[in-house]
């Protein structure tokens, strides 16, 4: 019997103890390995759209944050928490913008992940325009996700390069970077995806991933919320050039309003966000007529919408005493699309900076306004009315609030202008254009500081 | 000052229990009992007939060798037999106590002896031979040659004396008087006189008796001895059980909590953590939730973490179980019913426990490494005795209530609607005219509780040969719960055997099979968990409308009936768990052995979780969801030690052991929902139209180990122990894998030194010091990784994410605790003590920093920062009565006291808006928030404190401040209990004081921002108009600025409650004689009997929210399924 423990000992002292416990993640992979080949770098790419349908982000929060910021939309409850955002009175602890700060920024990490990595998949692994396209993929989204930071609180940390799993805390505690190096750097990543093919294999992937045509889709709207009036035309005259561009693609405005948000993927979307059974969407859950209903429209809303105008029971419609949002149709499943840039958008951001870069209102600034009203089936004032560039561009402004609503642009438009001080806003403020930096945030970072108007 | 009060009254209630004590006890001679041992080795004899000769009166002695017999007539002889012994006859003799001592068949002649050889004994345990002894001494002594015996021996002296008690001055017979180192022995005649001839004048006579203290005498040339026996304190031999091996509690170094069977056997218990619940010092157990077979917190002396898990090591029979205690189910869904989880040690059935032991010092638990540091808990199952067959029915049924005094006092609907004519007219906007419904006023708190019904029944059987030994048993426990459609049922059964197969060779099997079912509901968290939104649903929206159907609040569209939302959801959790062991003991020579244990713990967890699609509102829009989750949780585990025990030159005594183990454990789990039901009527997955989801998940951990341990007895008087483990973890980074886990120990028996003999009122004195290291691995397996994980699909194509932020350098959490202690016993242990002071210093914690989101993640686990938890914690014992009204008391006091000594990188948050805060300098988990002034009389608003000193709205985030602290100055528990004639009673009651809880239910019911919610009462003195001075601000509609964290709802969280009350009768012996019975005892408890305390909520005890079990995250009351009062009567029989 000794003879048995002694070996038996031995034989236990001899299993190597490192295999036992080198217990590798069995269903996740490690970081520095994860890189291999095309298929985990497309994989990676695909993640960042995934996150950006999450409910804190383009599948509710992105969406209806900036439409109470608006004043558009009802909450069941009157959750203070969306209420505070209509009232220009966000208390510093809200929940949503710590939300939708948490998702951008995890957004931006993934694509810092893909720019930094993709190129560095051994050659012959991966294709070299897979490879391109990739890394230009991750910039529009990156892109994408700064301009929305960038829009709603200003001044943000701009973070390029992917948070490597050795950063001390230390490293990670940033400072803010001035909103003009934010526009810099969206305006370099967004040139580099105007590199970005024209179309993919399918239909949703051409719409739901990003393309040229988003890149200069999008680029166009960035030159148009920089540009400055009064100052230099260049920003207008980019911001022109590529809406055009983008307009004349091949594609026209869709005839049936309804049908960019009742069928999907029609001409008219330039980027649209695509949901499925797997990535579901949240507001189209909590925004119809069912018991689950969370969010309403407010009665100004149908109330801004002329009786003639053909957009008004797609946007909005009243039932059982309650006004809906309608753009949000598709609920049982939520497998509702979200069109991010759409032609419609850009006729506006084209007639708008064409009229800011010839002074004029005459000719195409008209002629691509009256596009979107001659569609809504309204009649518009000869060219002639409008005598002021700027009061033509309030003109547009209203017409891009009614065209786009519960598109989550108004609130940025008109804040953008200006036009939020007379038009929208309960606190006429220009310092509430921009929203508080979450405590959360600034609790676990103390280089952030806090915007103005809410210190 | 309140805890010098209540300290004082303690103080003055035992001095006057001590002053009471001690009242001579004489009862009327209604039995007889005693005691029954072997000749041979004065071992007790279990199973020996005890017979009133020509009577069918009978007993048989009990596994400890006791026996009683109903009254009898004082000429009756008594017959002792036992197969295999010659039977003993001896005359009854109107005693009250008759002990015997039996010889084999084959040894000497039927005549008892005198022993022939070696030394007495001076074990009290042990039985003067040859005679039946009587404790009353009034008994002649048969046939005792001694008496008189020859004058003279040749060569020899001649010594006589007389033995007498020290009590009462009464001559003793019986008493054994043996010259020491010789084998010269005699006993005592009846007047208690004795002659015996030693050898030279030097000898010394040894006196020992039954119940009495031995006792040398030197001669010293002297011929007369006479001397008085003093009567020996209870000192029976306390075994416990250690980390690998078992310990005399006399000579046990290190820091050691019992709680014997005894203490777990008598009341109605679902689970072992409420056998610990106040019965442990320097234990603190807070029942998370009153949810049947939910989730409680254990905290060891203090909280030593951060952010890992706070729990203590779970040691079943040798094998650390998967001590998750709390099986909340990870993901992002509603599966876990809320966040209350299941709790695990749920399925061990408490009637199979023989103790549960809590190693509390370094010395004692840092033989388990790096699981250590919050302590560990091993529980040892209940084994078959040789010779001794039991078979025991225990039942119980009874009926369990919601405390009507603990429900918030909410307003009916004519307040309501005063309420929120305010209301509307503070918001501007015309009030809807359903909430000026007047005809209905519903009570919603009746309406979510009920009063539940719960059994209990089980059946063990133990016994077995001198070979083989066997425990087994069944049991079944049903409980229902309190909110409607909950509940918990467990079948278990057990199977423990002994083989002695030969010997050297001893094998043993544990094997416990369990089934569970819990049926969950959405308590806390959740949308519209009862105990949180339902009860605020408007007391003018009626349950049902008049058509039957389910009614809903008009002026709320999404609010759900809090009924419906109870009954028609399905969220059941079946649980099937099987924990055991095989273990072969070898004995290589004597004193050496090796021993082998191989265990498995497995538990295989079913979920169904079914929303429907109609009643249930916030599933209306996707047609209801329904989701299973098959989950199993294996852990294997082999350890091997050497044990050495030996004693050297009769004074030293040296105990090693040396051992190594492998543990491994894997959990993985697949899940699949889908949305989009027909109806309501099939609960499972494959009716739904949509696949909206199907994951599945693997993970796995293992550990290596190499350990020793010394311990060294010098005359068992000087006492060291000396640990040390080295623990390799899986869960570490390749950088950090292996940690070493020392500790030393020494112990002083003062009471065993020759000149505190003379001091009698000190029976047993103790000094103990301990020193030692103990780790935490309590983390995520992975945590190392920085990690990519799948699931971010997109057009049907799988997508990839960073998912975690590692650190390759992560580290165990080390403890370093300092531990003195001391073991004392007063007045023959009528009161006894154990009492420690410990430091305990947690470094390199592991911390989920909370990151800066614009790394991409918002926390990450890092090893930083310090904490220190430091106290003094006692266990007391007194026995203020004996005899046969009996009446003993069991107090035991904590006083912690937690700091963050250091965190490098500031503050840490945690919980809900952030209220926890861990900040240097303040305990761990203090709250974070804004300081309420009062209800400004001018605009009837709260004004909070701000920095600068001016008063206001809640906007700065400077202005926050630490605003209440969820630790308890102290905590503790008491039991009375009382025996007296077969009656049983005992009263445990439970305390803490001066824990503030924050209370997250007022925010719900008295934010006075919504626009159909209803509140409490306190609205009735709401603010109204400008000069009004109250402590209620005005409605506020859409603005939260008064509901925000703040001192409003830190509420005093101290209690007493009264925990148990049972009450008990053991049938006398004549009428389970009758009955064919051994015994039979009938009770009736009270569980949760009242609770005095100043907090409003359910309970004071309360849940942290999310099924955080971190130590940060505290004392947070988030609609916490409330505590039952629980009435039960029940029996244990025994054949």
């Amino acid at each position: 019997m000794t003879k048995y423990i002694a070996l038996f000992i031995a034989t236990a002292t001899l299993f190597s103890c490192d295999d036992f416990l080198d217990k590798k993640p069995v269903d996740q992979i490690a970081a520095e390995v994860y890189f291999t080949d095309e298929g985990s770098s497309e994989s990676a790419v695909l993640a960042m759209y995934r996150t950006a349908t999450n409910a804190y982000y383009y599948g509710q929060a992105m969406i209806i944050t900036p439409e109470f910021a608006a004043g558009h939309v009802n909450n069941v409850y009157n959750y203070p928490e969306f209420v505070n955002f209509e009232q220009n009175n966000i208390r510093i602890d809200n929940p949503w913008t710590t939300n939708i700060w948490t998702l951008s920024y995890t957004i931006i990490n993934i694509a810092n992940n893909v720019i930094e990595q993709v190129p560095n998949v051994p050659e012959g692994s991966i294709a070299p325009e897979k490879r391109a396209q990739f890394v230009r993929e991750a910039k529009f989204i990156r892109a994408l996700v700064y301009f929305n930071l960038v829009r709603s609180w200003g001044d943000v940390p701009l973070i390029l390069k992917p948070t490597p799993s050795t950063s001390s805390l230390a490293d990670l505690q940033v400072s803010r970077n001035a909103a003009s190096e934010v526009y810099a750097a969206i305006i370099d990543d967004l040139k580099d995806a105007t590199n970005l093919p024209a179309s993919y294999s399918t239909l949703e992937q051409t719409k739901g991933r990003a393309t040229q045509w988003a890149a200069k889709g999008l680029l166009a709207k960035v030159y148009l919320y920089r540009g400055t009036p009064g100052n230099s035309t260049a920003d207008f005259t980019e911001a022109a050039n590529l809406a055009h561009e983008v307009i004349n693609k091949g594609d026209t405005l869709v005839s049936d309003y309804a049908s960019i948000w009742r069928t999907k993927n029609t001409p008219e979307s330039v980027y649209e966000l695509q949901f499925d059974v797997q990535a579901t969407n949240t507001l189209a859950t909590v925004s119809n007529p069912t018991a689950s209903a969370l969010f309403f429209a407010k009665d100004t809303v149908y109330k801004s919408f002329d009786d003639a105008d053909l957009r008004k029971p797609v946007t909005v419609y009243l039932k059982d005493g309650k006004y809906y949002i309608g753009k949000y149709p598709n609920y049982n499943p939520a497998v509702q699309n979200v069109p991010i840039l759409r032609l419609g958008e850009l006729y506006l951001i084209y007639a708008e900076a064409q009229a800011r870069i010839t002074g004029s209102v005459a000719g195409e600034p008209y002629t691509y306004y009256k596009a979107i009203r001659d569609r809504a089936g309204l009649t518009t004032a000869d060219e002639i009315t409008f005598t002021s560039v700027p009061d033509f561009i309030k003109e547009v402004q209203r017409e891009k609030r009614r065209e786009l609503m519960f598109e989550g642009e108004a609130w940025y438009d008109y804040t953008r202008t200006g036009l939020a001080l007379t038009e929208m806003m309960i606190v006429a403020d220009p310092g509430r254009f921009v929203w508080p930096i979450p405590q959360v945030e600034r609790d676990a970072n103390p280089n952030l500081g806090q915007n103005q108007a809410y210190q | 000052m309140k805890h010098f009060f209540y300290v004082t009254l303690l103080c003055v209630f035992y001095a006057a229990r001590l002053a009471a004590q001690d009242q001579p006890n004489p009862a009327p001679a209604d039995s007889i009992k005693g005691l029954v041992v072997s000749a041979a080795d004065t071992i007790p004899l279990p199973g020996v007939t005890v017979t009133i000769k020509s009577t069918d009166k009978s007993a048989v002695t009990d596994s400890t060798g006791h026996y009683r017999l109903p009254a009898l007539s004082s000429t009756d002889t008594l017959i002792f037999s036992l197969s295999g012994y010659k039977s003993a006859i001896t005359a009854a003799n109107s005693r009250k106590s008759v002990n015997i001592m039996l010889n084999k068949n084959d040894e000497g002649t039927g005549t008892p002896a005198v022993p022939d050889s070696t030394r007495v004994a001076t074990d009290s345990t042990r039985v003067a031979p040859g005679v039946a002894s009587d404790s009353t001494r009034v008994v002649a002594v048969p046939e005792n040659k001694n008496a008189t015996a020859p004058d003279s021996v040749a060569g020899k002296i001649r010594i006589t004396g007389t033995v007498t008690a020290e009590e009462d001055k009464t001559a003793i017979p019986g008493v054994s008087v043996l010259v020491k180192n010789s084998s010269t022995g005699v006993v005592t005649d009846v007047n208690g006189k004795y002659t015996i001839f030693a050898n030279t004048p030097d000898d010394v006579l040894v006196f020992s008796f039954v119940g009495l203290q031995s006792k040398e005498a030197p001669l010293n040339g002297q011929s007369t001895i006479d001397v008085a026996l003093a009567e020996e304190g209870k000192v029976l031999k306390e075994v416990v059980v250690i980390g690998y091996g078992t310990m005399d509690r006399a000579t046990l170094t290190s820091s050691v909590s019992t709680i014997g069977s005894e203490m777990i056997d008598k009341d109605p218990l679902p689970s072992v953590s409420q056998a610990i619940q106040g019965k442990a010092g320097g234990v603190q157990v807070t029942q998370r939730s009153g949810s049947p077979g939910g989730g409680v917190n254990i905290r060891v002396r203090g909280t030593t973490s951060i952010n890992a898990s706070a729990d203590p090591l779970y040691v079943v029979d040798g094998v650390p179980v998967n001590s998750t205690t709390n099986f909340v189910g990870g993901g992002d869904f509603n599966f876990g019913g809320g966040t209350q989880g299941i709790n695990i040690l749920a399925s061990i059935n408490p009637g199979d426990i023989e103790s549960v032991e809590i190693l509390k010092d370094a010395a004692s638990s840092s033989i388990y490494g790096a699981r250590a540091a919050n302590g560990v808990i091993l529980i040892t199952t209940k084994r078959g005795k040789a010779n001794e067959t039991n078979i025991s029915v225990n039942a119980y049924a009874g009926v369990s209530e919601m405390p009507k005094e603990r429900k918030y006092d909410l307003m009916g609907t004519n307040d309501y609607i005063s309420y929120m004519k305010d209301y509307y007219a503070i918001k501007g906007t015309a009030i809807p005219e359903s909430i000026l419904r007047t005809d209905v006023n519903t009570d919603w708190q009746n309406k979510i509780f009920r009063t539940a019904p719960m059994q209990n029944y089980e059946i063990n059987a133990s016994g077995g040969s001198d070979k083989t030994q066997y425990y087994t048993s069944i049991g079944y426990y049903d409980q229902q719960g309190i909110i409607l459609n909950s509940g918990f049922k467990r079948l278990s059964a057990r199977m423990n055997l002994d083989y002695q197969q030969s010997e050297k060779l001893k094998i043993t099997t544990n094997l416990n099979l369990t089934r569970a079912i819990t049926d969950r509901v959405q308590e806390e968290n959740s949308k519209e968990g009862s105990t949180k939104n339902g009860i605020v649903t408007p007391p003018n929206v009626p349950v049902y409308n008049e058509d039957g159907s389910f009614a809903f609040d008009p002026s709320n569209s999404a609010r759900e009936n809090p009924v419906a939302m109870l009954i028609l959801p399905t969220n059941t959790a079946e649980t099937f768990r099987i924990l055991g062991n095989v273990a072969a003991e070898y004995q290589i020579i004597k004193g050496l052995s090796f021993k082998t244990t191989w265990g498995m713990d497995m538990s295989y967890i079913d979920e169904t979780f079914f929303m429907p699609p109609k009643g249930i509102k916030s599933f209306a829009a996707q047609g209801g969801l329904g989701a299973s989750r098959s989950t199993k949780d294996q852990l294997w585990i082999n350890e091997n030690t050497l044990t050495f025990d030996r004693t050297f030159a009769e004074n030293h005594h040296l105990n090693l052991l040396g051992g190594i183990s492998f543990q491994e454990s894997k959990l993985s789990y697949i899940d699949a929902r889908r949305s989009n039901f027909a109806s309501n009527d099939i609960p499972y997955i494959s009716v739904g139209g949509n696949l909206s989801g199907a994951s599945a998940s693997v993970q796995e951990w293992a550990i290596a180990s190499y350990f020793a341990r010394a311990n060294y007895g010098f005359k068992n008087r000087y006492l060291v122990t000396a640990n040390f483990r080295i623990d390799g973890s899986s869960r570490f980074g390749a950088n950090n894998r292996y940690g070493a886990f020392p500790s030393v120990a020494g112990a002083w028996r003062a009471s065993e030194e020759p000149f505190m003999k003379d001091i009698k009122t000190i029976t047993n004195l103790k000094l103990r010091a301990s020193w030692g290291i103990t780790g935490n691995q309590n983390i995520p397996n992975y945590a190392s990784y920085t990690l990519y994980s799948a699931g971010s699909n997109y057009l049907n194509t799988p997508g990839f994410a960073p998912s975690q932020l590692g650190d390759a350098n992560l580290g165990w959490e080390t403890t370093k605790q300092l531990d003195f202690g001391i073991d004392l016993g007063i007045l023959k242990d009528r009161i006894s003590l154990l009492a420690d002071y410990y430091v305990k210093n947690t470094s390199d914690l592991l911390i989920s920093v909370q990151t800066p989101r614009t790394s991409g993640f918002s926390n990450a686990l890092r090893n930083l920062g310090e904490i220190q938890n430091k106290g003094f914690e006692f266990e007391l014992t007194t026995r203020n009565l004996v005899g046969d009204f009996r009446w003993t008391t069991s107090l035991n006091m904590t006083f912690n006291r937690n700091k963050v000594v250091s965190l490098p990188n500031g503050d840490i948050f945690g919980g809900l808006g952030n209220v926890n805060i861990a900040r240097e300098g303040q305990p761990l988990g203090s709250f974070w928030g804004w300081q309420m002034v009062g209800v400004n009389p001018q605009t009837g608003m709260i004004d909070f404190q701000h920095a600068d000193g001016s008063v206001g709205a809640p906007s700065s985030a400077d202005d926050k401040r630490i605003i209440g602290n969820p630790n308890p100055d102290f905590f503790g528990g008491i039991t009375n209990t009382f025996f007296y004639k077969g009656f049983d009673l005992s009263v445990m009651g439970q305390f803490s004081y001066g824990n503030d809880v924050f209370n997250y239910n007022l925010f719900t019911v008295l934010s006075g921002s919504s626009d159909s919610n209803n509140g409490l009462v306190d609205w009735n003195r709401r603010w109204r108009q400008p000069g009004d001075i109250t402590d209620v601000p005005k409605p506020t509609p859409s603005n939260l600025d008064n509901a925000t964290i703040s001192s409003r709802f830190v509420e005093d969280g101290s209690f007493l409650r009264l925990r148990n009350i049972t009450i008990g009768y053991t049938f006398p012996q004549k009428w389970t004689d009758r009955m064919r019975i051994k015994s039979l005892r009938l009770y009736a408890t009270v569980q949760n009997a009242h609770v005095f305390t100043k907090y409003r909520g359910y309970d004071p005890e309360v849940s942290s929210t999310a099924g955080a079990n971190t130590g940060l995250v505290y004392g947070f009351d988030y609609g916490s399924y409330p505590q039952p009062r629980v009435f039960t009567g029940g029996l244990n029989l025994t054949f």
